[in-house]
């Protein structure tokens, strides 16, 4: 409904984020919403929309502790699940170049490694678990790091004006997931 | 047109372990951590096209 008419348009990219945008027009159009309901106490042809009901319905995956959970305002859930999502995009269009080559069990496997240090991995285990030759584990693992990176980066500058910008957006989702898990303590 | 971030967003399940890395309980897929994942797009490298990896994949016995 927050996207009926002609509300994109006049979105501008020199006054902010995308993101910040749209949680600000979410906003906007739950308060109206309730607005509406309040006015005419009862009935009308405008259903409220629980923020903590969409919040915490759809799918995939993202999981945090109970404390964290109930601590957060809206706004860092918001910043939260935002992050999750430009992960999980980046991380599904990797799973789906290596399906495409017949090598979904490589991504199963080794996707666990993208961000372990060099020196915690046992090539000799993930050969045996992913069913591909020791010798290109190693190379595998270097070249799936590598893409994921770039996927990150290029799911990123989908919500910023700018390629300058990714960065930017980087740290400011970094930092609020460093905020929150603190928050939480 | 791509609307980006309309996605259903990341539902909110289980209560993962600490990263023994950044020491954060967020995670996702795979019980992943959150702000790993996130910290390594930090590190831009200069050629990361998908041949290379779809390449080394093709070439995989």
């Amino acid at each position: 409904m927050i996207l009926e008419g002609d509300w994109l348009k006049n979105a501008d990219p020199s006054r902010g984020r995308f993101r910040s945008l749209l949680l600000k027009s979410l906003k906007n159009f739950l308060n109206d919403a309730a607005d509406k309901i309040h006015a005419r106490k009862r009935g009308g042809d405008v259903s409220f929309i629980s923020w903590d009901a969409w919040m915490s319905e759809a799918p995939s995956e993202l999981s945090m502790s109970t404390q964290t959970l109930t601590s957060l305002p809206a706004e860092r859930l918001f910043d939260v699940r935002w992050a999750a999502t430009v992960v999980e995009r980046a991380l599904r269009r990797l799973r789906e170049e290596c399906e495409r080559k017949g090598r979904r069990r490589v991504f199963d496997v080794l996707s666990a490694y993208l961000t372990v240090e060099r020196d915690d991995v046992s090539c000799a285990s993930l050969a045996t678990k992913s069913g591909v030759p020791k010798g290109t584990v190693k190379k595998l693992l270097y070249r799936m790091r590598q893409r994921y990176r770039w996927l990150l980066r290029d799911e990123v500058a989908q919500t910023v004006e700018n390629p300058a910008e990714i960065e930017d957006e980087l740290r400011h989702l970094c930092g609020a997931l460093a905020a929150s898990s603190e928050q939480a303590r | 047109m791509i609307l980006y971030g309309l996605d259903p967003l990341p539902a909110i399940t289980h209560e993962p372990d600490d990263c023994p890395r950044c020491d954060t309980a967020l995670s996702v897929n795979n019980g992943l951590c959150l702000l790993c994942l996130l910290q390594a797009g930090l590190t831009e490298d200069e050629d990361s096209r998908s041949g290379s990896l779809d390449t080394l994949l093709s070439e995989i016995e």
